[in-house]
């Protein structure tokens, strides 16, 4: 995937959708699956056009929803479902001024060839959400380019909507998360150093820095995870883990950390990139009252831990 | 300068119907306002890719380019049936069940293969009863449509990511791949509709040479279009053609009968039947013909170039005209 930022493009030949893809949920995922088919049906390379900071970061600020993906989570995602295109926009006060039609027109069209239009049920654009597919449809016969639109994605009576994943994030149910979002939702970071709490305890932990205060993280508690990334030597891993997600009042209002204890064997992790996913909610924090107390608890979590991942192994 | 004639090459957007891109070309026009534009053969609002456009006396070409084969993209979404066969229609059914693997559909795409008959969708513009079926379509009626023949010459899967399927085809006239889409989905048991069509050959053309409605507009507006213009020879060139001579020529395109004595030189194998061009000495196209069935094959004669196995009897008519393309008056001789 290349990124790119700006409107100041030459893209040639491009299937184009936009929005702000937060989560790349089962909905988005349906949706890029049709962006590509509409991309290789006609010769054309697919382009995802999405805005930062989020649109109603500018419109109404202080009331932009938290976020389940961070920019470059949301970028590693669309990558990974096979986007050629990333472009990034700056949402502006200008921008956010510009009506609907003027907006496809001026802004997106001279981006290059554009064969067509993919987008959700519910897409408005411009100028307080003034354009809508209708707009779009009128906008493609005067200009030459398709408008297809996705139908309201459902797993089962649940329609997919980004609220709904960031409820189902926020009170800790992630199978129900998994199930909206096609994967376990994921948290990526920087290892940092801790205080070393873990290894005294004999269980030695990566701490995975959330550098993006707006990252919306289950509640605090213990869970089964699963870890990739790559380790200091440059090599990558994947494995299992027991992540413990909790306030550190030593460190007051600085940045949260989540403290990982990954299983199978010793590795240098730090200063490397880790990406953890939330498996299953384990026990919520406790306090205890000895430290040889909780290093029992920690070793009952690692077999619970063992136990709820192979689990979804076999599965 | 006389009046513009030729093939303009055009890659269609999508969202526009082929009249649509006609008639910007039309309006479009610098220096040659009432210039006869059209096309040669139409594809769907929905797909994209090359779109001939005829000026002025290449019009009447048209039928002899939508003789070509062409060659399309195009994808076929398994599973779900629509009323119009393409993605803009109506969904009528939507099959629950697993989805036929890779194995079953190159199965069944042996079955689309050579010359079949098809039945037209709905919502087509050909005529059942004088009326247009998507007039009819339109007004909710549906009427018993004959089957046509028609031909596949390549058929071959270029991805299949279940449900999507993508498959370049190669066929002659009149074919709907919509058509090709249902009928495929049928015989697979699930139903299926065309998710997308681009089309990337017309006989010699290939979408490399069109270019984006927008650049075409824009040529249009400048003049540069005339250098984009193919003339009507060079459009047919891969056709084989016949010279006739200079004394004959007038005459031959004023409707008199023609001879093999009136012929100058001849492809070697002409096959009876098959569209031919008719060339003045100058290598001028006259005329566009279909040779005619020999009465008595195999009779020797001699021409200008040397003597060759004439494929048809000297006393009877070479060819019969289809299109004349000059005036007489424009043609030397008398």
């Amino acid at each position: 995937m290349e990124i790119l930022q700006g409107f100041d493009q030459r893209l040639g030949r491009i299937a184009v959708t936009l929005g702000s893809f937060d989560g790349v949920h089962v909905g988005h995922q349906r949706l890029l699956a049709r962006l590509f088919a509409m991309a290789r049906g006609h010769g054309a390379r697919s382009a995802v056009l999405t805005f930062d900071p989020h649109p109603r970061a500018v419109i109404t600020p202080g009331k932009e929803p938290p976020l389940l993906t961070t920019a470059p989570e949301r970028e590693a995602l669309l990558a990974d479902a096979g986007v050629d295109l990333l472009v990034r926009l700056r949402f502006d006060a200008s921008l956010a001024d510009t009506e609907a039609a003027d907006f496809i027109v001026m802004k997106v069209l001279p981006l290059g060839e554009v064969v067509g239009f993919v987008v959700g049920y519910d897409f408005h654009f411009g100028k307080r959400r003034g354009g809508n597919t209708a707009l779009l449809r009128a906008l493609g016969k005067e200009h030459g380019f398709l408008v297809e639109e996705v139908g309201e994605q459902a797993i089962g009576p649940v329609a997919v909507k980004s609220t709904r994943v960031r409820d189902a994030v926020a009170r800790g149910d992630l199978a129900a998360a998994a199930s909206l979002l096609g994967r376990p939702h994921l948290v990526s970071g920087r290892v940092v150093p801790g205080a070393g709490r873990g290894r005294e305890l004999g269980f030695r932990t990566a701490n995975v820095e959330i550098a993006n205060p707006a990252k919306l993280l289950p509640p605090e508690g213990v869970y089964a995870v699963r870890v990739g990334g790559v380790a200091r030597d440059g090599t990558p891993f994947e494995a299992g883990g027991v992540a413990n997600l909790g306030v550190r009042p030593t460190f007051g209002g600085g940045p949260r950390v989540l403290e990982v204890h990954v299983l199978g064997g010793e590795r240098d992790l730090y200063e490397g990139e880790m990406t953890v996913r939330f498996i299953e909610r384990l026990r919520e924090e406790r306090r205890f009252e000895s430290p040889s107390a909780l290093a029992a608890q920690i070793g009952e979590d690692v077999a619970r831990a063992r136990a709820v991942l192979a689990r979804g192994e076999r599965a | 300068m006389s009046a513009p004639a030729g093939l303009l090459l055009v890659d269609k957007p999508g969202g526009l119907t082929s009249h649509d891109v006609v008639l910007r070309a039309r309006r479009g026009l610098r220096g040659a306002r009432g210039t006869r534009v059209g096309h040669a053969g139409t594809l769907d609002p929905a797909a994209t890719g090359l779109l001939i456009l005829l000026l002025g006396r290449a019009t009447k070409l048209a039928e002899t380019l939508m003789d070509e084969r062409k060659e399309y993209e195009a994808a076929i979404a398994l599973g779900r049936t629509t009323d119009t066969g393409d993605a803009t229609g109506r969904t009528l059914r939507e099959h629950a069940g697993p989805i036929p693997d890779a194995a079953a559909v190159a199965r069944a795409l042996e079955e689309f293969r050579g010359e079949f008959e098809q039945v037209p969708p709905m919502v087509s513009a050909l005529k059942v009863g004088g009326k247009r079926l998507y007039d009819l379509a339109r007004i909710g009626r549906s009427v018993d449509r004959a089957p046509r023949r028609v031909r596949v010459d390549e058929i071959e899967v270029r991805a299949y990511d279940p449900p999507l399927l993508s498959l370049r085809v190669v066929c002659g006239r009149g074919m709907y791949l919509r058509a090709l889409a249902a009928d495929l989905g049928e015989a697979l048991g699930v139903g299926g509709t065309l998710a997308s069509l681009r089309r990337t050959r017309v006989g010699p053309f290939g979408i490399g040479r069109a270019i984006p409605l927008a650049d075409l507009e824009a040529a249009l507006r400048s003049g540069a279009w005339r250098e984009r213009l193919i003339a009507p020879h060079d459009a047919l060139a891969h056709i084989p053609g016949v010279v006739v001579s200079d004394g004959h020529a007038r005459r031959l395109l004023q409707g008199r009968a023609t001879g093999w004595d009136d012929v100058v030189s001849f492809p070697e194998a002409l096959v009876p039947g098959s569209t031919i061009r008719v060339l003045d000495t100058e290598g001028r196209l006259l005329a566009i013909a279909r040779a005619l069935a020999p009465p008595d094959a195999g009779v020797e004669a001699g021409f200008g170039a040397g003597t060759a196995v004439l494929p048809c009897g000297r006393a009877s008519a070479p060819f019969r005209l289809e299109r004349v393309l000059v005036e007489p008056a424009e043609v030397g001789g008398g």
